[in-house]
């Protein structure tokens, strides 16, 4: 019965995410190719004194991202450290400088990384003046850099990649508060909480006094799933009664997460002219994400102690309302695209199921990926890949016309090489440097051994992928992980898109070169299969020794 | 909202009470127990943007 409550609900999202596909896409696209702007939207930039018809160079435009990026951190940063003299802030304290700068960093790079409990710890104005709005924001600027890279393929001999401030502003009044405002409807008809209300005293059935938390949580919930933010409004996030009542909300959350990213393909293949190289892009990103799906619930229900086996499935760290295929579909659709939310936690799954949450996140959250960071990391993985059929068979690399040169491949490089040196690096330094060591070990890691290195893992690998979830054993809120996963997060978020706007920039600048007999076809097939090998061969090469020290050690103990 | 507060069970685990008094909260510690300021967390944001656009002007270069 679960297996088959599982397969339905898997091939309802499925469903509605074909059906999502071709309207949503295109819809995307007509937002960032028409040239009327909304009524509101002239408001807005008169008031920031900006003219909606020029456009900017790459670097322009990436300095504008980076603007409202670093008002962005220090507006966050300030609203936390002035809690206590704020309305609406529940009596709650000032949040400390460590957490404040962590958070901060958090919400703007869209990572969402919590290393306190919200509803105990941060009021209704942090809540929604801070973190709902980079909800909205950090997802805009995402959407933003894929369609400034998607344009530097559609462009021929062309200096500019579009104004940063049209596109933000269009992302967020065009698409995200549109789909959000209806989505919180929604869930608050499903039974996710509203209300300003504070916290509640009850007497529970066994008399016994509790203190239930209230606040605004379906608004905040419909823009965490739909921007693939991931940071809940209680600390057991999706897994909360409150956040996620029922199975349906479930399902429904999934689809939020799922949505944009998978429809980007369509707006990409729309963009450039030809649909066929979207839909391309949308089976490996499809095809990558049903294997995961398959593998995590796999792990989840075949293996495990022996205790497992009795039950039959890991359910511990499961709610009993979505069960195993509730919780395995969530959590793969969190830790493939940048949301990071949870339903269940992934400390307690099995250690190769854990592996898996970590390996989708070390895959660069691309199948589907984040709201925009999915399909820009996809496309440079295409780049990658055209380049490697070229060496194979001697061909000139080109990918839609554009000729991928020594500048290309060294920018698509680089950036490939950004993700993994943070995440390795932070990992190493939380054992390497002693003092470090020592209070990581002593105050944080709650399962030492291997699991407490996939604790450590897990976190600068989902911060530095600016996923978000964690493996909860580990105890994050210390000045070091503070500090070196909001760094970690800053660094993870903007120096990859430094790459992409300068590639975007690089193949704006040129001129399209006609397919020829020696052209490799990117929208067949073999081409489809390529680029799955690549991403997962690139990944696999760079953290199989981590993964071999910590949960598969631990999975094939 | 009524005005309803935090438990104070929960609450007062992690932040001592007489925070409360303070605007900006108790003064963080590090594992050597040396405060942290403010100051620090913003020149930490400063040179992590500083580097990402150090970066961005060495992207020219390649």
């Amino acid at each position: 019965m679960d297996v088959l409550f599982g397969i339905l609900q898997i091939l309802t999202v499925a469903v509605i995410l074909v059906l999502l596909y071709r309207p949503v896409g295109d819809y995307m696209a007509r937002i960032f190719t028409s040239s009327t702007d909304l009524k509101v939207e002239r408001g807005f930039y008169r008031l920031i004194g900006v003219d909606s018809q020029s456009e900017q160079t790459w670097r322009s435009y990436l300095r504008s991202v980076l603007v409202v990026s670093i008002v962005g951190v220090f507006f966050v940063y300030l609203l936390q450290r002035l809690q206590a003299v704020l309305p609406y802030s529940l009596g709650f304290p000032a949040i400390p400088e460590g957490l404040s700068f962590n958070t901060a960093a958090s919400f703007v790079t869209n990572t969402n990384w919590q290393s306190y409990s919200p509803d105990v710890t941060m009021g209704y104005t942090v809540q929604l003046a801070g973190l709902a709005v980079q909800n909205f924001v950090s997802a805009a600027v995402g959407i933003a850099i894929a369609i400034a890279l998607v344009r530097g393929f559609a462009r021929r001999k062309s200096g500019t990649i579009g104004n940063f401030w049209v596109d933000l502003t269009r992302s967020i009044l065009r698409l995200l508060l549109p789909i959000a405002f209806v989505s919180a409807i929604v869930l608050i008809i499903g039974g996710v909480i509203q209300n300003f209300n504070g916290f509640s005293a009850i007497t529970g059935v066994n008399g016994a006094a509790q203190s239930l938390p209230g606040g605004p949580t379906a608004s905040q919930i419909a823009i965490k799933m739909l921007g693939t933010n991931g940071g809940g409004f209680f600390n057991a996030n999706s897994a909360h009664p409150f956040e996620n009542p029922t199975p349906w909300t479930n399902a429904f959350e999934i689809v939020l997460m799922l949505a944009i990213p998978f429809s980007l393909p369509r707006t990409f293949g729309q963009m450039v002219g030809d649909k066929r190289q979207g839909n391309a892009i949308v089976a490996v990103m499809a095809s990558m994400f049903a294997v995961s799906l398959t593998a995590l619930t796999l792990f989840e229900t075949l293996t495990g102690g022996a205790a497992t086996r009795l039950a039959g499935a890991a359910m511990e760290g499961k709610e009993q309302r979505f069960g195993i295929w509730g919780s395995t579909l969530f959590a793969t659709s969190s830790t493939l695209t940048s949301t990071g939310a949870v339903n269940s936690m992934h400390d307690s799954f099995t250690p190769l199921g854990g592996m898996m949450t970590m390996f989708n996140m070390m895959l660069g959250e691309i199948a589907p990926g984040g709201v925009g960071s999915g399909l820009y990391g996809m496309l440079i993985l295409a780049v990658i890949t055209v380049f490697i059929a070229g060496l194979l068979v001697g061909r000139t690399p080109e990918y839609l016309g554009k000729k991928i040169g020594p500048r290309e491949i060294k920018l698509a490089s680089i950036y490939i090489l950004i993700t993994p040196t943070i995440a390795l690096a932070g990992t190493a330094l939380s054992f390497a440097i002693p003092a470090v060591n020592a209070d990581v070990l002593k105050t944080s890691i709650f399962n030492p051994g291997l699991h407490g290195l996939s604790e450590v893992l897990y976190a600068f690998t989902s911060a530095a992928n600016n996923n978000g979830s964690a493996f909860a054993g580990l105890t994050a809120n210390t000045p070091w992980f503070n500090t070196a996963l909001g760094v970690a997060m800053l660094f993870g978020r903007f120096l990859p898109i430094v790459f992409v706007l300068a590639l975007a920039g690089s193949l704006a600048a040129q001129d399209k070169v006609p397919a020829t007999s020696g052209t490799l076809p990117t929208h067949r097939l073999q081409f489809v299969g390529l680029l799955i090998g690549v991403s997962i061969i690139v990944t696999a090469l760079t953290y199989f020794p981590v993964l071999a020290l910590g949960p598969l050690a631990e999975g094939l103990h | 909202m009524d005005g309803g507060t935090p438990p104070e069970g929960i609450y007062s685990i992690a932040v001592p009470q007489w925070c409360r008094a303070s605007p900006v909260g108790a003064r963080e510690r590090n594992s050597n127990g040396v405060p942290v300021l403010d100051i620090v967390y913003v020149l930490v944001a400063v040179a992590a943007f500083a580097v990402i656009g150090f970066v961005a002007w060495g992207v020219e270069k390649l």
